[in-house]
């Protein structure tokens, strides 16, 4: 299985835009300017997952993750390094908190901007390439290594991963991290025509103007 | 003129406070009424009249857009706002259905306040 350079091409932009909504999100929600990296898009084998989230097997890192299905399904996730999680918290709330507190709310806190980037990006997504309405599970919420967290999500039968990766970064603090997408080898297919048709649609717009 | 009873219900907590901090700078007067959950907005709304809510869309059990229509049943004249991260255009037309507002997430101070006072 492997992309050509059109639709690499189109799967790239859909995730600019989509993040592009999601950096708007978090901006707003941490009053920073969020900057964004170039996306990637690869076909990975399972196992070499894990070592594309972070190279470090033991690093602990949070990750929110969601299950969307519609017309393809898969896992989105949120994830960084959990060394500067407080900071975000600190971000995220605006007033003056005690540690004791800023730790009791760290998890609902972290819950809350992985469901607004992640559904920000997810329904943007949705509205240019799905034509159904794509449902979304409750975000859920993980700390260990990067193996720990993908064990838990893809199932062992499947051999090749679809993995969309885009990194952020705020502008005035080192919190940082990325948004990935993980797709199952049946859902790569869906997900493959549900591009392939906004490439036709795309020439179709090319060829009128 | 009467202050306002709000109903918030979200299952986030930091949500939550965000509103609740919004709403009280805005408006001291207001009564807040926090649920978790919609059974929770249900019960604690037995007793009492409300005259804004605003709703999380995706909360374990009931939703906010079943939510909203039930609250709609006891009380037509309330300003009911359904608060979203999934910004689909599926959604939007589904609260545009129960004329209630489409309020997007992220919560800030100027939506909350462009809501409750719209």
């Amino acid at each position: 299985m492997h992309l050509t350079e059109l639709q690499r091409d189109a799967i790239t932009e859909l995730l600019n835009i989509g993040m592009g909504y999601a950096a708007f999100s978090l901006s707003q929600m941490l009053d920073d300017e969020v900057k964004l990296s170039i996306p990637s898009v690869e076909l990975l084998l399972r196992q070499d997952a894990a070592a594309h989230i972070e190279a470090d097997p033991y690093k602990r890192i949070v990750a929110i993750k969601q299950h969307f299905r519609g017309s393809f399904w898969g896992d989105v996730f949120l994830l960084f390094p959990k060394e500067n999680s407080l900071d975000l918290v600190k971000a995220l709330m605006k007033q003056e908190l005690s540690q004791d507190m800023l730790t009791e709310l760290e998890q609902d806190a972290l819950m809350e901007v992985g469901n607004v980037i992640l559904n920000s990006c997810l329904s943007t997504l949705a509205d240019v390439l799905m034509k159904e309405e794509v449902a979304s599970g409750l975000p859920i919420f993980m700390i260990g290594s990067a193996q720990e967290v993908l064990d838990a999500t893809i199932p062992l039968e499947d051999e090749i991963v679809m993995f969309l990766r885009m990194n952020f970064k705020l502008h005035s603090s080192n919190i940082s991290g990325y948004v990935a997408f993980i797709l199952d080898i049946a859902s790569i297919h869906r997900f493959k025509d549900s591009v392939n048709e906004y490439v036709r649609q795309c020439k179709r717009y090319e060829k009128k103007s | 003129m009467i202050p306002p009873t709000i109903l918030v219900v979200d299952d986030s907590r930091v949500s939550r406070m965000l509103i609740r901090t919004i709403i009280n700078h805005s408006n001291p007067e207001a009564t807040v009424i926090e649920a978790s959950n919609a059974e929770e907005a249900l019960s604690k709304t037995q007793s009492t009249d409300i005259t804004i809510a605003t709703l999380d869309l995706n909360m374990p059990g009931m939703d906010g857009l079943l939510l909203a229509s039930t609250l709609l049943e006891r009380f037509p004249q309330a300003k009911i706002g359904l608060l979203t991260a999934n910004i689909q255009d599926a959604v939007k037309q589904k609260a545009e259905a129960l004329k209630i507002s489409f309020i997007s997430k992220p919560i800030t101070e100027e939506k909350i306040l462009k809501f409750l006072n719209g």
